[in-house]
Formats: structure tokens, C-alpha cells, sequence
């Protein structure tokens, strides 16, 4: 990996009740430019309003410790989408020479929701919430992630408020019902995914069962948008009325408001083998937040200079520890990785430093 | 190099009694279960072990020789045809099960396992490996990762992919590579799942152990038409229902099945639905199946149901599949040939589908029989015909060919589990735009940058592939 960027760099508006937790924002925050001046974008003649401009500004500073060169608020058109992307395809023979990056915050334009009982499956835009009106009775089915009561507590509400599909899917997102009914690389039947070249491609279809070609949407998800950008799914939804009741267990009293920002700025998610899942509980101790016995995995409150006792065929996620927050130490796994960003996205325009490794 | 030679330097690496030469063998290794097309190895080989497994691929790297790896060949679009002859790498000696970790509920054997083996080793523990192909008692467990496998379960329980937690694997190079899903990271092992042997050979593999259901019952439902039976699938799932197993049976299949084994069926039924529901062993698990059955009991009959046969017992359920599991090999007295198709589209448009099906085949002047998975609206439309005819065969080409452009057209896949292959690497490019396409290209790169291993499959217009097509269909010049 280059040291200092020559391209420009995409990265997906970052959701801001997700990233502090479990994202690694140290490289992109080092090849971000300091102070740059936000400005509205026009395309083709016509601007995209910036709302809540401050807001998301002061936010983005928190996260990344610069401000972005460009904040783009779309409209609710797929043709604005398109446009937009056009435009930034154009542009991108100019931006290398400032270095800046370029933050498009695509909103409503990738928000649908299109419901097929029949066929068990929904077809989502992007940046669609994942609000818990998908646990509305009169809809039928819906996502299998739980039910709202499950979500009402920090740490799992910290990980999903105010999140969109995407998000969970770039990150994979546990979730309280992951052994009963599965993750996300269960439930996804298709995506509509822009690449690092701009180029927008489909994948699978909307059958719940199909085994044409390589399952390129499996490789998406998980990789936080280091290999392309997710505008719109396919997911086979399950009935609501045969959704079982999640196993968790609380290990705290609800805290206040500042006490759960507090506990979040310092998640340790873990999940063992059942084998040793028990002794990873009692070994956790105190800071123990929350249990999924079902899926084996533990939240946790870990400040960054300490670590719990870690097992064979495990895998956590840390918030507030920078590079320690994602961690690979499997050199197959890493190799993989590099080949496949160096694929994908030569250039590194995708979510740079994300991921640690390239 | 001279094919003697060949098999000569394969002596040397996995011994004598594991490579397989001459006319007979070759034969016998020219084609999978997909038995339009033929095309010979140079030799097969039976490796023991990954380490025989990558040192094959090496010498196969170092010597520019094209290699495809094969389990037990019921695959059904070409996945194992070695397309540009070569090595065929058989995995059916390795067939071991290395380790049943039964508190974490998994289990580690090597590739060349029969599917069914695996559920029989864990059954006194009350466990079971879901996938459940038709040929799970022949198929192996690498075919089937190849494949990404399903089977009449799956409905409930996924296919193949949602139950391997890890691999061990020979990539195209000869590095033998341990790949584990569930973790933060890029989802290989997803990718290799599905990928049709062509990112590399498993040679091993863990795969996840789920507890056999405490509570099943199967009900065997006749319906006046098809349309009746097809419209009823849709509004069980829509009712909130997922069954186990959704199976769909037309009138020719009984026809075939009542001829082969004397059962007979209800005579004015034009088509079957054979639904299980079950669940796993939890308090009230009888009561909550009991429930699901009448909901599906409640909806085939707004649906016209004529006869509803239910069975809780072991042995009337195994009555009650005996049509389903049957059905194909009574086909066999109906005609000298059956071709079926594989697609798949979603299930609301199954009424409109069978009715297309049976248009196809008036057009076509051929006999077509339904079977399939209609819960994941997979459809397997079975033309039996005779193969002596060349103008039956076209028929049956043309006919399989419009019934996937309709799959396609309806928002569904070229292939609902049996694979790309050979067979329909020409459709891909009907389902995937070019750009879609060198997406999935790129994907493949990440194991497979070369034209060796398993050439000639799932993508189409791969160099040196499109001049042998014809040879494999054995009308070359």
C-alpha cells in the first residue's frame, strides 16, 4: 500500500451511531487532508442541498479528525443517483491532484422498501433504516433480526440505531437471533453494488435458491465497503410469526444516556466455540454486558490497554482502541484480502485503512 | 508429453493403484452425470490425502496440464467433465472422517465422504448434516461444496453453504490453504462454496452438525389442477409457514410411480404437494408443527384440496415420500432418455411457469413431467423422450432453453442447484450483464488466475474453451 494517496477517495458517508464503535478510522484519518472547506456540489447544472450541514460536520470531525472536501446531500431520484455518479466518475481525472476525498451522502434515493410475501423475499435500497417498523404485525415477514424489545438496550442498540442496510451488511452486523435464523451471508439473495471504477453490477436474483456463477454478494458482505459500495439488496425475509425468542441475558441496569455512550466507546464483542463459551463468561467477569448463549458471543466493556481471555476459533471486535479495533492474524486470510482489494479496487479508492491490513 | 508418460509421473506421486489409464478408464471418467457431452482424461488419480492432492496440482502447474477434480460424478450440468482432458483428480479414496466434535456440534472428514455417512455417524447423537441431495447416499461432500448442494430440506434448513464452518484446500497453484467463514473479513469461504471446483480442490472439510427434529409430520395433498397446487405453495409461505420439505409431484409422475410401484392416487388429481413441517427438540415442539400442518391443512383447502393424508409416524411418512424419492428412476419405464432441467424462479410465478412448461412441450410435440422443489420454486421439469430421434433431442434442447429465458424473464436464475458446468455457461450471459460478469471474473481471480484448474465452466468465452464444445458434444470435424 502506497504511503501517500494519488487518487481520490470514496468513502460511503459513515453511519455515526456505528463507526465510533467498531471502526478502524486512524489511516483514513491520516490521508485526509486537514480543514478542507465544504462546499455544495453541483452536477450538470444543478446542487445538491447540504442539511444539517454542522452537524454532520462536527460529527465526521469526531470520526475522522478532518473535515470532508465535499458533502454531498442527493435528492430522491435514481436519476440524481446516476447523475451523481457520472459526475464523480468525471471528475475523478481531477481530483488527484488535490488529494482530496470525496464523501457522497446518498440518502433517500436508495430508501425503498418493496415488500413480496409471497416470494419470501424484500428488495432494499441501501440507505433504507433499519428502523424497527420492520417488526410492524401487519407486515407479514420481514428481516429475522429480532424483535424491537431486543434492540432497546446499549450495547446491541448502540451497534444498530440509527443504521441503514447497508451498514449492516458492510459490517455484518450480530444480531440477537444469529444461531436460530442465521447472519446477513444467510439471508441475501442479490445486490445491486457499485464498484470502485463506478461500474454498477448485479448480483444472484431474486429466487430464495440459486447456484449461477460465483456469489460475488457473499464476498461484499462483511468487507465495510473496501471492495464496493452496497446500493441495493435482495434479502429472503422469514415469517414473523415463526421468529423464535433470542436467548440473551443482561448483566447490567440500563444505564443513562452518557453512561451507555460511555460503555459503547469501549465494546469488546466476542464469540467463542460453544465449548468455551462458559469459561469465556466467567473469565469476562464484571464486564460482562450482555450475553447471546444461543451464538455463543459476549458484549463486553473493555478499556483499550486491556483484553480478555481470547480462544482458539475466536473472533472479536473492539471499539475505541484504534488499529486494535479489527485485527487479522490469519496470514491466509490477509493474503486473501490484499488479492482481493488489489482486484477490486486498485486504486484503494474504497474505505481506505478500514480494514487494517491494506 | 505422451499420455503413457503422463500416467507414468502420476505413478510416481500417488503409487500405481492410484491412478486409473487406458481406454476402459478414461471411458468410464468422461463425463459426469451430464451425460450430453464427453470428453477423455489422460489419466485419473485417487489421492489418499491433501498433501497427494497438491503435489498432483504442482506437477500439473509445472508441466502446463489442465486438471479437474471429480467425487462421486452424479453432478448434472458437467461441473466434473475434465473439458480439456488432462488429470482427473477423484476424490472418492478420501473418504475418512477425521473428527466429530460434538460440543460444538461439528464434525471434520475429508471430501470424497458420502453426504448421507456423515448424517449416519452423528444419528445416535441425535444429529444430522441438513443438506440433503437425491443422490446423498453416492454424492460426496466435496461435490457437494462444489455444487453448494441443496435438496428437498432446504426450504428450512439452507443449502450447503450455510452449513460448512471450514475448508481445507489445494488452490489452483498446489498451496494447500486452511479457509474458515463466520469471522470479521471477506467472506471467502462463501465464494468457494458454489464455485463449482474451479478456485481450487477441497480436500477437507468442517461442517456443521444440527440436531435431528423432534416433531415431524408429513402430509400428502391432491389437487384437482395444477394451477390449484402451484397457487397453494405461494400462500403457505405467505401465511407464515416454512415448512421442511414443499415438494410438488405432476400427473405424469404419478402416472410413472403408480406403473412402478402400484400406488395408486386419488384419479382425478392432476398434482401432488408433499409438505413436511417439523421442528428441533424444544418444549412444545409437537403442539408447534401440529399447528403449522393444520395452517397448511387450511390453505390447500381454500385451494380445492380433494384428498389431505397425513402422517406422524415414521413409517407412513416414508409411504408418503416414497412417490418423491422414487420418481426419477420410475421415469426411467416411461422413455430411453430423460433430460431435466434445472431452474428456478420465485414462487408466486409457479402457476404461470407449469402452464409455460406444459405449452413448450405441446409445441415441441414432447412428454414433460414436473418434480421439484416448489417451496424454493426450483423447477426440474423432466422431458423423457427418445434419444434415437434426432429430432426429439432438438426438441428437448430447444424446449429446456425456452423454459430458462422464461426462469430469467420471471426474475429468476438459470440454475436453482445443479450448476453451471458446461451445460449452461451459454445462458450466463442471458442472466449477467458483461459487467456483471467481469465482476464475477474478478472474483474468481482472487484463487484462479490461470486456465488449468477445471477449465471451461461457470464463465463463458474462457480462452482455448469455445473450440472444444463441439468436441465435447461429439459432433467435431
Amino acid at each position: 500500500m502506497s504511503e501517500s494517496p494519488t487518487y481520490p477517495v470514496w468513502h460511503r458517508e459513515p453511519q455515526f451511531d456505528i463507526l465510533p464503535v467498531i471502526n478502524n478510522h486512524d489511516e483514513l484519518a491520516r490521508r485526509m487532508s486537514a480543514a478542507e472547506s465544504v462546499a455544495t456540489l453541483g452536477v450538470r447544472g444543478r446542487t445538491w442541498r447540504v442539511p444539517t450541514r454542522q452537524l454532520l460536520l462536527s460529527r465526521l470531525e469526531s470520526l475522522t479528525g478532518t473535515e470532508p472536501a465535499y458533502l454531498a446531500h442527493m435528492g430522491t431520484s435514481t436519476d440524481d443517483f446516476l447523475a451523481l455518479i457520472a459526475a464523480t466518475r468525471e471528475n475523478l481525472k481531477d481530483f488527484p491532484a488535490t488529494h482530496r476525498p470525496f464523501l457522497p451522502r446518498f440518502t433517500r434515493q436508495l430508501a425503498k422498501y418493496d415488500d413480496l410475501p409471497e416470494d419470501q423475499i424484500a428488495v432494499i435500497g441501501g440507505l433504507e433504516s433499519l428502523s424497527f417498523k420492520r417488526s410492524d404485525p401487519r407486515r407479514p415477514q420481514g428481516l429475522p433480526f429480532g424483535r424491537r424489545e431486543d434492540f432497546v438496550r446499549v450495547p446491541l442498540s448502540a451497534m444498530w440505531l440509527g443504521s441503514n442496510i447497508a451498514n449492516a451488511i458492510d459490517f455484518n452486523f450480530p444480531h440477537p437471533l444469529e444461531a436460530q435464523c442465521g447472519t446477513w451471508r444467510d439471508w441475501i439473495l442479490g445486490m445491486k453494488v457499485m464498484l470502485a471504477d463506478g461500474t454498477i453490477v448485479n448480483t444472484g436474483s431474486r429466487a430464495v435458491k440459486n447456484v449461477a456463477g460465483y456469489d460475488l454478494h457473499k464476498l461484499l458482505i462483511g468487507a465495510r465497503g473496501t471492495l464496493g459500495m452496497i446500493l441495493e439488496v435482495t434479502i429472503r425475509t422469514t415469517p414473523y410469526d415463526s421468529l423464535p425468542k433470542p436467548e440473551l441475558e443482561f448483566r447490567y441496569e440500563q444505564p443513562p444516556f452518557t453512561e451507555g455512550w460511555r460503555l459503547r466507546q469501549n465494546l469488546w464483542v466476542q464469540r467463542t466455540r460453544p465449548s468455551d463459551f462458559t469459561d469465556a463468561v466467567r473469565l469476562a467477569g464484571d464486564a460482562v454486558l450482555e450475553i447471546d448463549w444461543a451464538s455463543n458471543t459476549l458484549w463486553a466493556t473493555v478499556p483499550p490497554d486491556q483484553e480478555l481471555a481470547r480462544f482458539e476459533g475466536d473472533w472479536i471486535l473492539r471499539s475505541g482502541c484504534g488499529k486494535k479495533n479489527l485485527e487479522f492474524t490469519d496470514p491466509t486470510q490477509i493474503a486473501l484480502m490484499r488479492r482481493a482489494k488489489e482486484l477490486f479496487d486498485p486504486t484503494h479508492k474504497l474505505n481506505p485503512g478500514e480494514m487494517g491490513i491494506f | 508429453m505422451t499420455d503413457a508418460q503422463m500416467a507414468r509421473e502420476m505413478v510416481a506421486i500417488v503409487g500405481e493403484d492410484a491412478v486409473l489409464s487406458g481406454p476402459g478408464a478414461r471411458r468410464a471418467y468422461d463425463c459426469d452425470a451430464y451425460t450430453v457431452v464427453h470428453s477423455k482424461p489422460v489419466c485419473v488419480v485417487l489421492p489418499k490425502s491433501t498433501e497427494e492432492v497438491s503435489s498432483v496440482v504442482l506437477w500439473c502447474n509445472a508441466n502446463d496440464i489442465p486438471f479437474t477434480a471429480r467425487g462421486a460424478g452424479t453432478g448434472l450440468s458437467g461441473g466434473a467433465l475434465p473439458a480439456l482432458g488432462g488429470i482427473l483428480i477423484a476424490t472418492k479414496r478420501m473418504n475418512q472422517i477425521l473428527e466429530i466434535d460434538l460440543p460444538n456440534r461439528r464434525l471434520l472428514a475429508q471430501a470424497g465422504i458420502a453426504n448421507k455417512r456423515i448424517s449416519d455417524a452423528v444419528k445416535a447423537d441425535g444429529l444430522h448434516f441438513a443438506p440433503d441431495p437425491s443422490s446423498q447416499s453416492v454424492s460426496t461432500l466435496g461435490g457437494n461444496i462444489a455444487e453448494n448442494s441443496g435438496g428437498p430440506h432446504t426450504l428450512k434448513y439452507g443449502v450447503t453453504v450455510q452449513h460448512i464452518l471450514g475448508v481445507k484446500m489445494v488452490d489452483p497453484t498446489g498451496q494447500i490453504l486452511d479457509i474458515y467463514g463466520g469471522g470479521p473479513g471477506f467472506d471467502f469461504l462463501g465464494l468457494i462454496v458454489g464455485g463449482e471446483g474451479t478456485l481450487g480442490i477441497v480436500t477437507e472439510a468442517w461442517v456443521k452438525l444440527v440436531p435431528l427434529p423432534e416433531a415431524v409430520t408429513t402430509a400428502l395433498i391432491a389437487f384437482p389442477t395444477v394451477r390449484d397446487a402451484t397457487e397453494t405453495v405461494a400462500a403457505i409461505i405467505a401465511a407464515g409457514v416454512i415448512p421442511a420439505a414443499l415438494e410438488f409431484m405432476d400427473r405424469n409422475i404419478l402416472i410413472a410411480v403408480s406403473a412402478a410401484f402400484g400406488i395408486v392416487y386419488p384419479a382425478d388429481a392432476e398434482a401432488l404437494l408433499l409438505v413436511e413441517c417439523d421442528c428441533a427438540p424444544s418444549p412444545g415442539a409437537a403442539e408447534k408443527v401440529e399447528e403449522e400442518m393444520a395452517q397448511v391443512e387450511a390453505v390447500a383447502l381454500q385451494h380445492h384440496a380433494l384428498k389431505i393424508e397425513v402422517a406422524s409416524d415414521d413409517a407412513a411418512r416414508q409411504k408418503l415420500w416414497l412417490a418423491r424419492k422414487k420418481a426419477i428412476g420410475a421415469m426411467g419405464r416411461m422413455a430411453p432418455s430423460i433430460v431435466t432441467h434445472d431452474g428456478v424462479i420465485p414462487r408466486s410465478k409457479l402457476p404461470e411457469m407449469l402452464e409455460y412448461c406444459y405449452a413448450v412441450a405441446k409445441e415441441k410435440g414432447l412428454n414433460v413431467a414436473n418434480i421439484f422443489h416448489a417451496g424454493d420454486g426450483n423447477l426440474h421439469p423432466c422431458f423423457y423422450f427418445d434419444d434415437r430421434d434426432p429430432a426429439q433431442v432438438e426438441g428437448v434442447i430447444e424446449a429446456g432453453e425456452m423454459i430458462i429465458q422464461r426462469c430469467l424473464d420471471l426474475g429468476g436464475s438459470v440454475s436453482g442447484e445443479h450448476g453451471i458446468g458446461v451445460e449452461k455457461i451459454d445462458l450466463m450471459s442471458r442472466m449477467f450483464s458483461p459487467e456483471d460478469l467481469a465482476a464475477q471474473a474478478l472474483a474468481k481471480r482472487i484463487f484462479n488466475d490461470g486456465a488449468l484448474c477445471n477449465p471451461c465452466k461457470v464463465l463463458p468465452n474462457q480462452k482455448s474453451c469455445v473450440e472444444h464444445k463441439m468436441r465435447w458434444r461429439g459432433v467435431a470435424t
